[in-house]
């Protein structure tokens, strides 16, 4: 059986909840829809947030590692 | 609206790809790619939506499909009435798709948002608490929501009572409604004869 090699991570699955609720409650204007595309809403921005946080680490992560060029050489 | 579904449908599929593909290496596409679909258009599409569902609920229909507050909307229409409801909507001194939104927002900045946002206060209420007769203002109604219409209008400016209030209006210490009222004014044996308060709007 092939192993699942994806990106099946907490940012990713709250970006596509989020945005699936919001497909959801978007062609209807009620009180509940109104609400719902709320939550939709926050769980695509904490999601997108926690994504862009990653990038950012991973940049920083990577020029901390990187090797300093001896002077003088 | 059809066009932002669609395209939160897209961005939803490219989420998908991005989970069952995986991680392409460090190439500008791969890098592009869950950036675009994990940011830039959820963020994007949202925002639009957003927008979208805000414009919406200003509607009247959007208010009064919630039968909670269907006794307030009942003066709109309340026949050989001097209700300021029902002067405003009948003499179509306000825009009649926006009747409730018209005197129940704040005039200020972010009013609009500060609005809904007591609305979901409203939709919490209801389906978590109980939600009781008389509905109270979460603040005393200010003279600037009347004031953003009236002041300066003709029929305003020339009465001499109003002249001779205008500083004590300003300041907020006397309320157009202490004149001008009643505004809704609620027969509560139909209303709570008509109303299921609690089972949902």
């Amino acid at each position: 059986m092939r192993r699942f090699t994806g990106n099946l991570d907490a940012p990713a699955l709250l970006v596509l909840a989020g945005l699936i609720i919001q497909v959801v409650s978007l062609p209807r204007s009620h009180p509940l829809t109104f609400t719902l595309f709320l939550l939709g809403a926050a769980l695509t921005f904490v999601g997108s947030l926690l994504y862009l946080w990653r990038v950012l680490r991973q940049g920083l992560d990577a020029g901390a590692a990187e090797p300093t060029r001896p002077e003088g050489g | 609206m059809l066009l932002l579904v669609a395209l939160l449908l897209v961005a939803a599929g490219l989420v998908v790809v991005i989970v069952v593909v995986g991680p392409k290496g460090r190439t500008i596409a791969g890098r592009a790619m869950p950036f675009l679909g994990l940011f830039l258009l959820p963020m994007l599409l949202t925002a639009g939506g957003a927008s979208y569902h805000l414009e919406q609920s200003k509607s009247t229909e959007f208010c009064l499909t919630c039968h909670v507050m269907e006794p307030y909307g009942a003066s709109l229409t309340a026949e050989d009435s001097e209700l300021l409801p029902a002067v405003h909507f009948q003499n179509r001194l306000i825009d009649g798709d926006h009747a409730c939104f018209t005197c129940h927002t704040t005039y200020a900045m972010y009013g609009d948002l500060k609005a809904k946002w007591s609305g979901v206060r409203h939709m919490l209420v209801y389906y978590f608490g109980t939600a009781e007769y008389p509905i109270e203002l979460y603040e005393p109604y200010r003279n600037r929501e009347c004031l953003h219409c009236h002041a300066g209008a003709k029929s305003y400016e020339e009465n001499e009572l109003h002249a001779e209030m205008q500083a004590e209006l300003l300041a907020e210490e006397t309320s157009c409604l202490d004149c001008h009222g009643p505004v809704h004014d609620i027969d509560w044996e139909t209303a709570a004869a008509m109303s299921t308060v609690g089972e949902g709007p």
